[in-house]
Formats: C-alpha cells, structure tokens, sequence
C-alpha cells in the first residue's frame, strides 16, 4: 500500500534535489579556493576546447571555456567580476600563447569578455538568479542567450573577421561565422548547467537523498551508460541504424522526469561526452559524415536535444512545487477553520473550565472553613484535597486539548485508534452538546484495526462533523435530541464512522452541494467546514459524504484506510 | 449540625461541583443535599422541601432561568440561585444569577438575603 506519509515523505525529499545554498562564499580560504578551481577549471576547459578539434581546424567543436567563464560570472556577484575577468585573462595567455600570436588572443579574450558579460546580464536580467532551470522562463530566456548571442558575437571573432575579409585560408565567412557560434552555443547549453547547478546544490546534500533515491539515479545512470555505449561506441556495422539514436531518450526523458533540473543536464551532458568520444573514435552515426558535416551534425544533435529535455525537466519541478504549495496551503486553511471552529466553541470552552474551576473554589473554601472551625477530620479533607488535584487535572487536559486542537503543524501521520479521536472530538464539543442536551451514544464495534492520519485534522474532521448535527438540532425537542457514533469495519479495507443526528436533515438534492466551500445553511459560520473536512479525508485516502435518514435527521459517513 | 439549619437543594449535572457546593454548604453549617437534574429535585420535594434551590443554569431538563417559574408550575414556590459558566446571561429573571466559579462569600449572601427575605 501507498503510504500517505511517504508520499508527503517523498515530496519532501523531492525537495531535497532543488537549489539551497547561499552563493556568496562564506569566508576567505573558501573564496580562495574557489578562485583557484576556477581558475584551474578555465585552464583545462580551453585546453580541451583545444585539443578538441576535427580536421586540425582553429575552431574547437565546443568551446567549454566560455561556458565555464559564465558559470563563474552567475554564480558570483557582479563586485568580483573583475576580478573572474583577471583570472581568466590571465589562465586564457597561458594556456593558449605557445599556439597563437599575441594580437589574436587578446582579441579573443575581449570578444569573450563581452559575450559572456552581455550574457550573463541578460540572465540576471530575464532569467533571475539564482539559476535553478526550475522553470520554464528560466530555460527558455537561457536558450535563447545561449543561442542567440554566440551566433551575434561569433561575428567579432578573429577568425571570423578575417574570413569576411578573405584572411583565412582554411575558412569561408560562412562556415566560420557558423562553427564558432554553434561551438559557444552547445558548450553553454551543455556546460553551463551542470556547473551551475552543481555549485548551487553541492555534493553534501546527497548524503541527505534517501537510498531508494540513489538507487533509482544508479539505475538511470547505468542505463544512459549503456545505451550511449550501444548508440555511439559500436562500430560501423552498427552506426549503419541512425535509429539507434532514438535509445538514448528513455534514460534522458527518465532522468529530466525523476531527478529534475540537475539529473537532466548531467544526463545531457553525459550523452553529449559519449557521442563526441565516439565519433572521435571513429564509432556512432556521425561517423557516416564527412568530416564537416559530421561536425555540424553532433552540434545540431546536441542543441535539440538539450532544450525539450532541460523544458521538460522544469515543467515536472513547476508542478512539483504547485504541489507542495497547494499542500502548505491546504494545511494553512485547515488551520484557519481550527481557529475559527475554536473561536465559536469559546463560550463553551470559557463554561467547560469554570465547572473544574467552581468545584476547586467550593472545595478550598470548605476544607479552610472545616479547619477554621476546628472541625476538619483527616479523612474529609482528603477526600476534598483529591477532588481538588482531581479537577485541576481536568481543567489542564480541557486546555491541553484546545492548544493541540489549535496548533499549526505539518501534518503527521501515524497509527491512529479511530475511537480516541471521537472520544476527543467529544471532547471539545462537550460545550455545546450539554447545552442542547443531546444524548449522545457511542458505539464501537470490537477488534477495529487502527487507521492511518494525522490526528488533529481527523480531530477537525470529525469535530465540525459534531457541531453540524448540535446545529441542525436546535429545532428538535429536547428530549429527541440524540447523536449516535456508530464505528465499524467496512470491507476490511476501511474503518467506517457513522455520525447519526436527529436533526432538520439536508436540504434535499444537496447531498453533494454542502462540500462545496461558501455553502452554507447557517446564519453564522464561512461554509467552509464540509469542504475543509472533504478535502482532509481525501488527503487521507478515504471518504466523506451525507445523506438523509429515513425517518429525522441526516447521518455523515467517514471511511478511513486501515493500516494493513 | 442541626437539623434546623436551612436546607439548601444544590441541582448541577455536573457531579464534582454538586459535591464541592454540598461540602461548601455544610462546612457552613448549613444542611444541603444534591440533585443531578430538576426532576430529582422534585422527586424529593414532598419528602426534602429546601428553603433555597442553588440551580446550575444549564440543566438538560429545564430551562434553569426559568427554574422559579418551572417550580411554580409544578406547584411549589421555592426561591433560586441560579448559578452559570456561561457569559451571555440576560437577568431577566427574579431569581438572583451568579457566575461561576462562585466564591463563598457571594453565594451565602446571595442565600441569607433570600432567607431573610422569607
């Protein structure tokens, strides 16, 4: 069986995989450690953006650098940009000098700094930091800065400015304008994510993530593993069937469904790292291409994939957190109607402690009058001092019963014995119910099973349940006025409470009506009851519903699941 | 005590506070005797007539703010305090109203006026 607290259980460790962590390094050694890992970070990007090259041509097939550059620039304030930028310049003359002429990387370093500059505003601006990919807008501005803005700036690169300008021999204006836009553009589409998202969450988190969890990420990551293998690292004789290429979405779709923003883009970029290996291998589909063209094709291959899974991924964590929102919000309105069941039961309550309160005063007052008389004996003022601490007692659990009524708190469920929350119920209407006078009569089959739920909002449930049937009697002569309780097993599944009045009944033909929120019958009261009371029994996996009896009144039946 | 102190009835379905009051009234020197509802109260009347009736407002049988009249009805004329926890009393009654919890002085003068009165 489908544990009710395990699912609100798993939507919390659902939770557990977005972004919370602060972004500002909390202290020096830390931010000095991080400067040093970016900087060897950006130092091993441009050199695998380098060496990662097809046919010895100057343009990297992705240029991770940039990506890597971004990351640092979200994931930083604006204050210590100069600073990234310093860095960067810095590591980029290192690792590239012995290779080009001084002139051409200082102009790369300055299209760079604007591309990246131009893009990261864009994101504080359109996207809003922190960038958790957690939504739709987020994915879609980034998509369009990782695309667009590449395909602009490409247009003030070296090598693209001397193509225009016939300066190039290996490139046409075109072809160069197009690898280095697309090189920037799926190196940031692929890169920039997993960094990002991967600084924000942090490894210690997932100490945190349940074993079931890791297990299922286990899974998926073998999976991708060996689909990827299959698609991208067999031979020739394989790669013949482009079709293959369709097995790696059950693992990408799987991932982007279960493990959110993060899982999908590590995922994507562990397809991506397959694919380029093997092609570079000689292995895949691309293979099939020339060596232009099979270039093109992986970087296409890359872009359309990435978008509709980092989409979907968002989408799934959009309706996860209007799940727990519409979850916080129902607690926070069950809580609301609590209150003002308690503010109408106030009178009452104020009459149920000064009864405890009469009996204490009474007592002290004759055992100090027996003493001052000189006609107290040890036995009677005993007997006095007992119903005292007996009273007191009382009045302590009428108050204790109200504050855990009234307290606001995520929900618990447990193993619940269904006749303790009626004797509570009862309780707290004991007000009201003394007052019209209603015999009330409980009956409780044997050997009922316990039931799954959170006590106080069954308490809640069953309570407003009571006060209905104290209302709808007001009508009945005193002596007909009777509320019967009746527990029984029902199809062993359920435990059934029937709440059986005397009362006017329900308005004929809207049995179904009243659950709905705003119906009302009384003068005072929101009409919220029913509709609070349905909703929480729903919650709980049972139901709720009222009819008519034959002869007075109306009888409201609840089904709870039993714990098997 | 004697057994011409006054009778007090004491009428609450309430038992620890019909008890306390019974106690309250007899360490008074006062004689009391305890009723859980109107209708044992005047089961008892022709056997145990009380010179005053403390009657808790909120009894399941009668309607305590018209307890005199309710008494009356039943033929007997008996003077009542009417006690209640309940703070939306309008005194439009003779009988006199006490809040609970009543304190001793309050409900001895309250009694003594009556049976002055008498």
């Amino acid at each position: 069986m489908e544990l009710w607290d395990n699912y609100f259980h798993s939507l919390r460790n659902r939770g557990g995989w977005s972004i919370v962590c602060s972004l500002s390094p909390p202290n020096r050694v830390s931010r000095a450690a991080w400067l040093i890992a970016f900087a060897v970070g950006y130092y091993l990007a441009v050199r695998l953006g380098l060496s990662f090259r097809f046919q010895n041509s100057l343009i990297g097939v992705v240029w991770i650098a940039n990506a890597v550059l971004l990351s640092a620039l979200l994931l930083t304030q604006p204050s210590r940009w100069l600073l990234v930028y310093l860095i960067t310049a810095l590591v980029h003359v290192a690792a590239v000098l012995p290779e080009a002429p001084a002139w051409r990387v200082a102009w790369q370093i300055g299209v760079n700094a604007a591309l990246t500059i131009t893009m990261a505003l864009m994101l504080r601006r359109f996207a809003g930091l922190p960038l958790t990919f957690a939504t739709r807008r987020q994915v879609l501005v980034f998509t369009a800065a990782a695309f667009g803005l590449p395909v602009l700036f490409a247009l003030a690169t070296p090598v693209v400015v001397r193509a225009m300008l016939n300066l190039e021999p290996d490139y046409r204006f075109l072809m160069a304008w197009l690898r280095v836009a697309l090189s920037n553009a799926t190196a940031t589409l692929l890169v920039t994510p997993v960094i990002v998202l991967w600084a924000l969450h942090g490894v210690r988190p997932l100490q945190r993530v349940s074993a079931r969890r890791l297990l299922e990420a286990g899974g998926i990551l073998l999976f991708l593993l060996s689909v990827g293998g299959v698609a991208f690292g067999t031979g020739s004789e394989v790669a013949r069937y482009p079709a293959l290429l369709v097995l790696i979405f059950p693992p990408l779709l799987w991932a982007a469904v279960r493990l959110g923003p993060l899982g999908a883009s590590t995922a994507l970029l562990g397809i991506a790292a397959l694919s380029a290996w093997g092609t570079a291998r000689q292995l895949g589909p691309f293979v099939l291409f020339s060596d232009a063209t099979r270039v093109l094709s992986l970087q296409l291959f890359w872009i359309t994939m990435s978008t509709p899974i980092l989409l979907l991924a968002a989408v799934i964590r959009e309706r996860e957190q209007a799940e727990v929102t519409l979850l916080t919000l129902r607690q926070h309105l069950a809580h609301a109607t609590r209150v003002a069941t308690a503010g109408e039961l106030s009178g009452a309550l104020a009459h149920e402690l000064r009864q405890p309160l009469t009996a204490i005063l009474a007592n002290a007052e004759a055992g100090s009058t027996l003493l001052a008389r000189g006609e107290a004996d040890p036995a009677q003022l005993r007997a006095i001092l007992d119903d005292i601490a007996q009273q007191n007692r009382y009045a302590a659990d009428v108050i204790t019963r109200l504050r855990s009524f009234l307290q606001e708190r995520e929900p618990r469920f447990e193993q619940l014995v269904l006749e303790t929350v009626v004797q509570n119920a009862l309780a707290l209407t004991r007000g009201p119910l003394d007052r019209l006078g209603v015999v009330v009569n409980t009956d409780v089959g044997t050997g009922l099973p316990r039931v799954w739920g959170d006590s106080v909002q069954l308490v809640q449930v069953v309570l407003n349940l009571i006060l209905n049937a104290c209302e709808s009697m007001m009508h009945t002569p005193v002596a007909e006025r009777a509320l019967r309780l009746q527990l029984a097993r029902n199809d062993g599944q359920y435990v059934e409470l029937a709440i059986e009045d005397a009362g006017d009944g329900l308005p004929l033909g809207a049995e179904e009506r009243m659950f709905e929120p705003f119906f009302t019958t009384k003068e005072t009261g929101l009409g919220l009851g029913l509709a609070v009371g349905r909703s929480i029994v729903t919650a709980h996996g049972g139901r709720l519903w009222g009819e008519n009896n034959p002869g007075r009144g109306a009888t409201f039946r609840l089904l709870l699941r039993t714990v098997s | 005590m004697v057994d011409t102190a006054p009778l007090i009835a004491i009428v609450d379905d309430e038992p620890s506070v019909r008890v306390a009051l019974g106690r309250l009234c007899r360490s008074y020197g006062l004689r009391a005797r305890e009723y859980a509802s109107a209708h044992a109260l005047v089961a008892s009347l022709a056997e145990h007539r009380p010179d005053c009736v403390v009657l808790d407002l909120q009894l399941p049988d009668c309607e305590g703010l018209d307890a005199d009249a309710w008494l009356r009805d039943r033929g007997f004329d008996l003077p009542v305090v009417i006690i209640t926890g309940r703070d939306d009393v309008k005194t439009s009654s003779e009988s006199v109203v006490l809040r609970k919890p009543v304190d001793a002085k309050t409900l001895f003068a309250a009694i003594r006026n009556i049976l002055e009165v008498r």
